[in-house]
């Protein structure tokens, strides 16, 4: 079809203004709301938020894989020039698999127990490559040895429940990779994980995404996945974009009220031992009956009068730096009060608290 | 203490337990349904109550269960007032003269004197179609089916109910004892559990028939006999795995009695499912009976077993099929209710299945 | 797998014995004996029949004797139905029939069952599912004895409008008499119940491996939808499925006796229910056996069909 425009102008990946709501007898949630966003060939943008913020609805609507009751009600997924939500069904299975490639949270359960690993390796092989039965156990085997399975041929007859959870992990990545895709969606790939595997997946993946030269989505709750690999950074919250930077700004530059407050839970090796961690209080909003306003606002200790009037649009405040905030953070007293507090608070770290609610 | 950090850890600060699967199968977060659990008169329903109150909130949305249930006390309340409902009694054998008086039977002509007498215009008490005398008509034996289906739904409650009392009453303590006990006890009564269930259920159920006479109390001790390896195999399989929860430990830590663990803490966690096997349980006691009634090995004549009647109809089939519409449609409805209200409950019990 | 195999037929065989015994006793609890009715016969006579039957020995022994004898393939001979006839035949000839609609049903069931099963599923809650589960829900209520018996006088009405009043079904059997044909009828009544099971354990599971995340993982890799739910989702949802497909068999199997009984078919259901009539010992004991071994030849069975379906189940201890 369209031959591959790659040029550096235009982006591999557009998503613009996407919104996905699930139609539940409670009403509708809107799960994704007005979400825009960019990725260049080879890119690895990092997705960062909380439990039904939007991130995985997110990710499943670009693979359209968004099930009733959910729906995708707008907006436009450009890859490569061609709108995947305007694709007939047939030649959106050509995208799926081959051009786009997806690995999920839980490895236990996302691969098929009554199938061998070569089985749903070469599924794939066969039906984007075109390569034969002798030919696609072949790619199988070099899947399998490239993402670091000993013995591949040999374990081409398992089944998944002859594997570890972290062996089983890269299995999927082998399957997701098999087609030499232009863009990897990893949807939480590590949560299920121990964290001495969570860290030999995440260089497994750096690796694979050098080699292959492919543009990677990486989802998660976990800031710290996402600050060694992820080039860009964004955050969601309630089904919207609240900041976009690039990874290194986020981290020492923060604008959003939520990413500081997420920043601030999460214990760092470079901080004062006897800082205090600091949790976000409350809960995510009730993504059915919307408040007006920025939804972040009833938990955010920075709110003014406008933040419960108006929800903020998405605004550059620097160089790759967009933010949705009514305030500006580092200007506002709440910034100063908290730093000192920080300070002066001498308690040693009893608890720490994950930022994931 | 250790443990108790790792709660710690794995709680936000509004208490609720941190989960990343914590989104159910449409990537809804689940928090949104946690919002719409029911509550009953704006209070948080209480922990102890709430998993049957709950149950019962699911069940009444279920619209196919209420009608089951509505068809089943409508049929409790045909049983009950049965002597009330039906306007003959089951096994009277109606006479010619009876129902010419209902004029039912072209009258006895009044012979003139000087006149030899005519002969009776024809009148059969047998096969009489529906009137407003015999509601379904006579059967074969000159009997009012209309009657005989209602007096009939006695024999098919009873026997549903007590053959499931009976059922319970051995297997239950046979899955408890061999789930709880374990060892050579759980060994011992589940092979002879496996002899049982091996056994050709029907045939098993007939055998006990023959050798014991046919009754209605033999039928029920049939089929209490028969079906009880399902029930004790079920009631194992659930203590097994409630014997593991930490509950149990826990009491088994402190030294609670055997007993109290057994009938406080295993025996209410394992109800539910037993209550859905009865549920089902009573409909194929039911058809169990039926079945046998049909075989003429089960419920004696003349009682108004539906299965008999539809064994009996069935010589007739041509010239009065009423005689096995009415009691089998009769049977099916009080299948069809037990089914419905089965399948609801089994939904509401166990949301999980839930489609 | 063959030392399981071999550790399951070792259990069956005392299973069968078990059963044996079981029947044995109940019998034996029965008053009377096989020639109790005939009133006309002098005691002697009696005396000397039973002694020749081998009767009169201790009940201990006779179950021995009865034991050793099937063991080797002698099942004795009738004592009532058909006097001196090898019970071996007599339950070999009825039994033809039976199995033969067993058979034929275990087909329709199967074949009926899944496949409504994986209709409705697909089609949840459209006209499909709802009519799919209304049929299924009917056949699972409506009782056998009670469709059979309408079903064959609407049957009978077709094939001849003028059906005289007193119209019988031929004695001499149904399929016999009438043809390969006439096997639909029995075959669809005493199939309709386990399709309805099957249909809605089908649905359910389809329902359940549906959403399930290594579904989604198919899809993500670009497969058509036949492919997702033939390969990927069908073999798992079948699991269950196959469970219940023995006891299944084992109902269709007995529960010929009533269809036997609706269709004046000369099986085995309709030949046990007269011998126990007339307490024809060897008979009863014949068939009970020769059932129970089926039955439990057939949960076996299922139960390696299971092993090669789901690769995580083996049944010897080796890998977890």
């Amino acid at each position: 079809m369209n031959p591959a425009t790659t040029s550096s102008d235009t982006p591999l990946l557009s998503v613009q203004h996407l919104k996905t709501q699930f139609f539940t007898p409670g009403g509708v949630v809107k799960a994704v709301d007005d979400v825009s966003f960019d990725l260049q060939a080879g890119e690895t943008l990092g997705i960062v938020g909380e439990s039904g913020c939007g991130k995985s609805v997110t990710s499943m609507s670009i693979m359209r894989l968004i099930a009733p009751p959910g729906k995708i009600v707008g907006g436009k997924v450009m890859f490569e020039g061609r709108d995947l939500l305007a694709m007939n069904d047939n030649d959106m299975r050509h995208v799926r698999g081959k051009e786009v490639a997806m690995i999920f949270q839980d490895p236990m359960t996302s691969l098929n127990p009554t199938l061998t690993i070569g089985r749903q390796i070469t599924e794939s092989v066969e039906l984007h490559l075109k390569l034969n039965g002798r030919a696609a156990q072949v790619r199988a085997a070099e899947l399998l040895a490239l993402v670091g399975i000993p013995s591949p041929a040999k374990r081409l007859g398992d089944y998944p429940h002859q594997f570890s959870g972290g062996m089983r992990q890269r299995v999927m990545i082998a399957m997701a990779l098999s087609c030499d895709p232009k863009l990897l969606i990893a949807d939480e790939p590590t949560t299920a994980l121990d964290v001495t595997i969570q860290a030999q997946i995440l260089e497994l993946m750096s690796r694979l995404r050098d080699e292959f030269h492919m543009a990677v989505i990486l989802i998660t709750h976990d800031l710290g996945v996402v600050a060694g690999m992820a080039d860009r950074i964004i955050v969601m919250y309630a089904g919207h974009i609240v900041e976009e930077s690039l990874a290194a700004d986020l981290y020492h530059d923060p604008r959003h009220p939520y990413t500081l407050g997420l920043l601030r839970s999460v214990p760092r090796l470079d901080s004062d031992r006897r800082s205090r961690l600091i949790p976000i209080a409350g809960l995510p909003p009730d993504l059915v009956n919307v408040p007006p306003g920025c939804p972040f606002a009833p938990r955010c200790t920075f709110a003014v009068d406008e933040s419960l009037k108006e929800r903020p649009e998405l605004r550059p405040v620097a160089a790759n730096h967009s933010v949705a905030c009514w305030v500006d953070v580092r200007t506002a007293p709440q910034h100063e009060a908290i730093v000192e507090q920080q300070d002066e608070d001498a308690t040693p770290v009893t608890v720490s608290v994950n930022a994931e609610g | 203490m250790a443990k108790e950090q790792d709660d710690l850890i794995k709680r936000d600060p509004a208490g609720v337990p941190l989960d990343d699967s914590a989104m159910d199968e449409e990537g809804v977060p689940a928090r949104r349904v946690v919002t719409v659990l029911p509550t009953v008169g704006g209070d948080i329903i209480g922990e102890a109550n709430s998993l049957w109150r709950d149950a019962w909130l699911r069940l009444r949305r279920n619209k196919l269960a209420v009608a089951g249930i509505f068809v089943l006390i409508f049929f409790v309340l045909v049983a009950i007032f049965a002597d009330f409902i039906a306007q003959h009694p089951y096994d009277y054998q109606f006479s010619a003269t009876q129902i010419r008086k209902e004029g039912l039977c072209p009258p006895i002509p009044v012979t003139p004197p000087n006149e030899l007498p005519k002969p009776a215009p024809y009148c059969s008490v047998r096969f009489q179609p529906p009137s407003s005398y015999f509601w379904f008509g006579t059967d074969d034996l000159g009997r009012d089916v209309f009657s005989r289906v209602i007096f009939g739904t006695r024999i098919s409650l009873a026997v549903g109910l007590i053959s499931q009392l009976l059922i319970l009453l051995i297997g239950l303590p046979i899955g408890l004892i061999a789930g709880y006990y374990g060892k050579w006890v759980d060994y011992l009564l589940m092979r002879i559990t496996d002899v049982m269930y091996a056994f050709p259920t029907i045939l098993f159920a007939i055998v006990v028939l023959a050798v014991f006479g046919q009754s209605l109390f033999n039928i029920l001790l049939a089929i209490g006999l028969t079906f009880w390896p399902p029930m004790a195999r079920l009631v194992r399989s659930q203590v097994l795995s409630v014997r593991e929860k930490e509950y149990v430990e826990a009491a088994r830590a402190i030294g609670t009695p055997n007993r109290s663990i057994i009938f406080r803490h295993i025996l209410p966690n394992i109800l539910s499912p037993v209550i859905v096997s009865i549920t089902f349980g009573i409909p194929f006691a039911i058809l169990t009976e039926a079945f046998l009634s049909f075989l003429g090995i089960g419920t004696p004549i003349p009682l108004p077993s539906w299965g008999l009647m539809v064994s009996d109809g069935k010589a007739y089939l041509r010239t009065d099929p009423t005689l096995v519409i009415f009691p089998g449609l009769a049977i099916s409805l009080v299948l069809f209710a037990f089914n419905f209200f089965g399948d609801g409950l089994r939904d509401a019990l166990d949301p999980r299945t839930r489609k | 797998m063959i030392q399981y195999i071999i550790r399951r037929l070792i259990g069956l065989f005392f299973v069968l014995i078990g059963i044996a015994l079981l029947t044995f006793t109940l019998m034996h609890l029965a008053p009377g004996g096989p020639f109790s009715t005939e009133r006309t016969l002098p005691p002697e006579t009696v005396a000397r029949i039973t002694a020749s039957y081998g009767l009169d020995k201790p009940l201990p022994l006779q179950f021995l004797t009865y034991i050793w004898n099937i063991s080797h393939g002698d099942f004795g001979i009738s004592y009532r139905q058909q006097i001196g006839a090898e019970v071996s035949n007599i339950i070999f000839t009825g039994f033809h029939n039976s199995l033969q609609l067993g058979l034929f049903a275990f087909a329709f069931t199967i074949f009926f069952g899944i496949l409504l099963g994986i209709l409705a599923a697909i089609g949840q809650n459209t006209w499909v599912d709802y009519s799919t589960m209304g049929v299924s829900l009917a056949g699972y209520s409506i009782p056998n004895f009670v469709l059979g018996t309408l079903l064959l006088i609407v049957a009978a009405l077709v094939v001849n409008p003028h059906l005289p009043a007193n119209f019988q079904i031929p004695i001499g059997g149904w399929i016999d008499n009438a043809g390969i044909g006439a096997i639909f009828l029995p075959t669809f009544v005493l199939a309709l119940r386990p399709t309805s099971v099957l249909a809605r354990l089908t649905r359910a599971s389809m329902l359940e491996v549906i959403r399930q995340d290594y579904i989604r993982t198919a899809w993500a890799k670009g497969l058509g939808e036949r492919v997702v739910i033939i390969r990927h989702a069908l073999r798992n949802a079948l699991l269950p499925v196959v469970t219940v497909l023995g006891d299944e068999m084992g109902n269709l199997i007995t529960g010929s006796i009533v269809v036997e009984q609706v269709f004046v078919i000369n099986g085995l259901g309709k030949q046990f229910v007269l011998s126990v009539q007339q307490l024809d010992y060897n008979i009863i004991m014949g068939t009970t056996i020769f059932y129970a071994f089926i039955v439990v030849l057939i949960n076996l069975a299922v139960d390696i069909l299971y092993a090669f379906i789901d690769p995580r189940i083996s049944y010897t201890k080796a890998r977890t």
